[in-house]
């Protein structure tokens, strides 16, 4: 408990005093220098996530096995801290991750480690890995697209452009008015299945959506989780990560390139307007179209007629021309490169349809949104701003994902400690993710209402190509193998995190169908200091560390 | 008196435009784009950060994104923040909420600190005066943080007597907890200063004159001793009273209140200049009125104080 209040405090004053000590120093090393020389290998993170203690436990294992200081180097908050990422200007590993957007291999490699993807931190290009991944993306049989991916991945092991650490899993709990509770790969508890034993809605934590409630521009979990539930997409996830027809009746991979989809007839939004294949593509358009800015723009730049310039990204104004209305309830989609996944991609919130009426003023209807998913808002001011979202059952909904009780309600919390306790006094009844000082004491105070189980969650320190020492050369490669090996994963995953994290033998995550733990050269991945010693002694010998 | 109040509501004028000259441009200084940061790990498109970053002026010089906002406050348009929500809205929920919570937490500690530095002082050095004092002198070493894990804890989840957090329950009974929480760490100074200048007050000569005179104890103690001793007290009242309209931040994230200072805690994170600076600038001139109002009750309580055009 005291270290989160402590930190908690601290972030607090540091927070306000951050506005005073703008472009403050980082924090101070704490490694001790009896036995280590040459100069500190560094690893930066955000002070205001949470992450010191573990980055700290990772700076000593590799201190110890190498012989070197190394150095937690904390920026005051996430935005400065992606400053100097994004100008790579870090000097040493940075702390990394990824969520996936959808259960699929590719979204966990293609959009990360592609030679010149924007989410490609540290800078990694390798030729032989581009094709492979080109080639997975462009095969429909998925196992054999599998096969690719992970033969990419053994790529990714050699080169370690990113040095994979643990799975995050989810770690969440429930009350004693609620039953059927699950939770699915995306760690996100399925909210339709949870049925209520006393009165009232279902309450679950949430926090207050940084967006306007609409497809395009909800892009983190506050927003996420409300969208989801009141929008059905064409396809929607099961607990273990399998699509299945929502608001569509058929979508049909025509090619690698090409799809055509058919809406299911007789669906209607909450308003009782029609949802058709227009619904989708003026939808899609506008999250696409460049000057309309949304942050979901990216979940379209695989559809032919996205611009990717240096001045422009996204559709023109008259939208994607990828985007063809065949009849009432058919469109086709024409992708401007491969993309065999793409049916497995629409389960995402970015994908939603939206009625006409939300073109009028996306703004006024971002805030009482209308859909047609299992649940919709409870009338006009169900979303109390910094409060909750109250949301009934649409009773119109007949996908595959029904309603199993007659109201949810999204209680934000601006800390999971204090959902925590309201848990334990069953003020609320589902709760995603259990603060770090329950770990040791949760299992005895929830029994079985608590989960813990692998997600779609994946944390890297990535190390640019551009780190003095860590090119993409002979001796890049053995010092990015020995920090790899000099990292004790499993005492971390066991000590730090209570067994709330697993060691990681890949670059995805275990619950993405085609995930295996059998990649040929991952024993980089395993704590082995005398041959991270060793591979750290032939890099001194190219150019020695100093 | 009128020359005198209107002269320091003038003072707000410039103290106003200075607090938020000075606040916008320690935002402007903070380092790290705060549009990157809406992303997360997501590395978005320069393309699409330049338009996102013009839809906020963040791509203007300093003066002018100052100008701006200066002139929207003049239409009371306070900005927007980065989720779209007019700022004056964000202030109308969270300071009723904040506000109900320090009255009630300035009340509950203030009737007790009266009472009982009242009774320390007509009972000093005994043993009643003594136990006060180690009470208090533990209440002001526990910090709130503390008070509030084991309140939250103890009372919210062991016992069940109140809920463990607040949420959409703010009104003046779902704020108890975290008001008797805040109460613990203003009661203490408080209850001295009552002491010391009660007894103070009772070594005055009036106070001796009165019982000469033979007026009854329960008229000398209300009308002599207690009116006088009161005035270090409505100073007291005025800084505490601000301190906790702005410094409840941990407070309001330890039983999740929807107040200003967990909304300006995640403002800062998110470097969202509009929320800061309006939030900054109301507690300026908050605190700039409630020391006007306190400077006034100052004549009520004793004639001798006049105001001096």
């Amino acid at each position: 408990m005291k270290r989160n209040t402590y930190t908690f405090t601290g972030v607090a004053v540091l927070g306000i005093a951050g506005v005073a000590l703008a472009g403050c120093a980082p924090a101070d090393d704490t490694s001790d220098s009896s036995q280590v020389s040459g100069p500190a290998f560094t690893i930066s993170s955000n002070a205001d996530g949470g992450h010191e203690g573990w980055i700290n436990a990772v700076s000593n294992s590799i201190s110890g096995a190498l012989g070197i200081p190394v150095e937690a180097d904390m920026y005051p908050d996430f935005a400065s801290f992606l400053d100097d990422r994004d100008a790579e200007t870090i000097p040493g590993a940075f702390r990394a991750g990824w969520q996936g957007d959808y259960p699929g291999l590719y979204n966990f490699l293609g959009t990360l480690y592609t030679t010149g993807a924007e989410s490609n931190d540290a800078a990694y290009s390798s030729e032989e890995f581009d094709t492979l991944v080109a080639d997975g993306i462009s095969e429909a049989d998925p196992d054999k697209a599998a096969d690719l991916f992970n033969q990419a991945q053994e790529v990714l092991l050699q080169d370690l452009p990113v040095i994979p650490l643990w799975y995050q899993n989810a770690v969440g709990g429930w009350s004693e008015n609620v039953d059927n509770v699950e939770f699915g790969w995306d760690s996100v508890p399925m909210f339709t299945g949870v049925t209520k034993s006393t009165d009232g809605p279902v309450i679950a934590n949430g926090t207050e959506p940084q967006n306007p409630i609409l497809p395009s521009r909800t892009d983190e979990v506050g927003g996420g989780r409300v969208l989801d539930t009141i929008f059905a997409g064409l396809v929607s996830y099961n607990a273990d990560g399998s699509i299945e027809n929502d608001a569509a009746e058929s979508i049909v991979q025509d090619s690698p390139t090409q799809l055509t989809i058919k809406v299911r007839d007789g669906l209607t939004f909450t308003n009782g307007e029609p949802v058709n294949a227009d619904s989708f593509i003026n939808a899609w358009n506008y999250g696409a179209i460049a000057s309309n800015a949304q942050k979901s723009t990216y979940f379209f730049q695989d559809i032919e007629g996205f611009v990717n310039t240096e001045d422009q990204y996204g559709a023109p104004d008259e939208g994607l021309s990828g985007l063809k209305k065949i009849d009432d309830l058919t469109f086709q989609v024409t992708l401007n490169k491969p993309a065999a996944d793409f049916a497995q991609r629409l389960g995402y919130a970015a994908y939603s349809p939206l009625p006409a009426v939300a073109f009028d003023d996306m703004d006024a209807f971002g805030e009482n949104p209308i859909g047609n998913g299992p649940f919709k808002f409870d009338g006009e001011g169900a979303w109390q701003h910094d409060v909750q979202i109250a949301l009934v059952k649409n009773e119109d909904y007949d996908g595959p994902s029904e309603a199993q009780s007659d109201a949810l309600t999204f209680k934000f919390y601006a800390s999971f400690e204090a959902a925590y306790n309201d848990l334990l006094a069953n003020n609320l009844d589902i709760l995603d993710t259990l603060p770090d000082l329950a770990y040791e004491t949760y299992q005895d105070e929830l029994g079985d209402r608590s989960v813990n189980q692998p997600g779609a969650l994946i944390q890297t320190l990535g190390i640019g190509e551009y780190v003095d020492h860590f090119g993409p050369d002979e001796e890049g490669t053995l010092r990015r193998q020995a920090i790899s090996m000099a990292i004790d994963r499993e005492a971390i995953t066991d000590k730090i995190f209570s067994g709330t994290r697993q060691p990681a033998t890949d670059f995805t995550s275990p619950v993405i169908d085609g995930w295996t733990d059998d990649l040929e050269g991952d024993e980089v991945l395993e704590y082995n200091p005398e041959k991270a010693k060793e591979l750290w002694e032939q890099a001194n010998e190219i150019s020695p560390w100093e | 008196m009128l020359i005198y109040i209107l002269k320091r509501i003038l003072q707000v004028i410039p103290v106003f435009i200075g607090a938020t000259l000075l606040i916008y441009f320690m935002v402007f200084a903070m380092p790290g784009d705060p549009i990157a940061a809406l992303f997360g790990d997501k590395q978005p498109p320069d393309a699409l950060l330049d338009q996102i970053r013009a839809e906020y002026l963040l791509d203007q010089p300093f003066i002018i994104q100052y100008l701006h906002y200066l002139g929207g406050i003049f239409r009371l348009d306070f900005g927007t923040t980065f989720a779209g929500r007019e700022v004056i809205d964000v202030l109308a929920d969270t300071f009723p909420v904040t506000l109900r919570l320090a009255v009630e937490a300035v009340l509950m500690a203030f009737v007790l600190a009266i009472v009982i530095g009242g009774l320390s002082a007509f009972f000093k050095n005994t043993w009643f005066d003594h136990t006060m004092l180690v009470v208090s002198l533990i209440f002001v070493a526990i910090p709130v943080f503390v008070v509030g894990f084991f309140a939250q804890y103890f009372i919210g989840v062991k016992l069940g007597w109140a809920s463990p957090t607040v949420g959409a329950d703010n009104g003046w009974l779902g704020l108890i907890l975290p008001a008797i929480t805040l109460a613990f760490s203003i009661y203490a100074t408080s209850m001295r200063l009552t002491r010391s200048s009660t007894i103070e007050t009772l070594g005055q000569d009036w106070v001796r004159t009165a019982y000469g005179k033979g007026l009854p104890r329960r008229r000398v103690i209300p009308v002599h001793v207690l009116r006088n001793s009161l005035i270090p007290m409505i100073t007291d009242l005025g800084t505490t009273f601000g301190v906790l309209m702005v410094g409840a931040t941990v407070t309001e994230a330890i039983f999740n209140i929807p107040g200003v200072g967990n909304t300006l805690y995640l403002a800062i994170i998110k470097h969202e200049a509009p929320t800061i600076v309006s939030f900054v600038t109301v507690f300026v001139v908050l605190y700039v009125i409630i020391n006007l109002l306190i400077d006034l009750l100052y004549g009520l309580l004793d004639p001798r104080i006049r105001y001096v055009s």
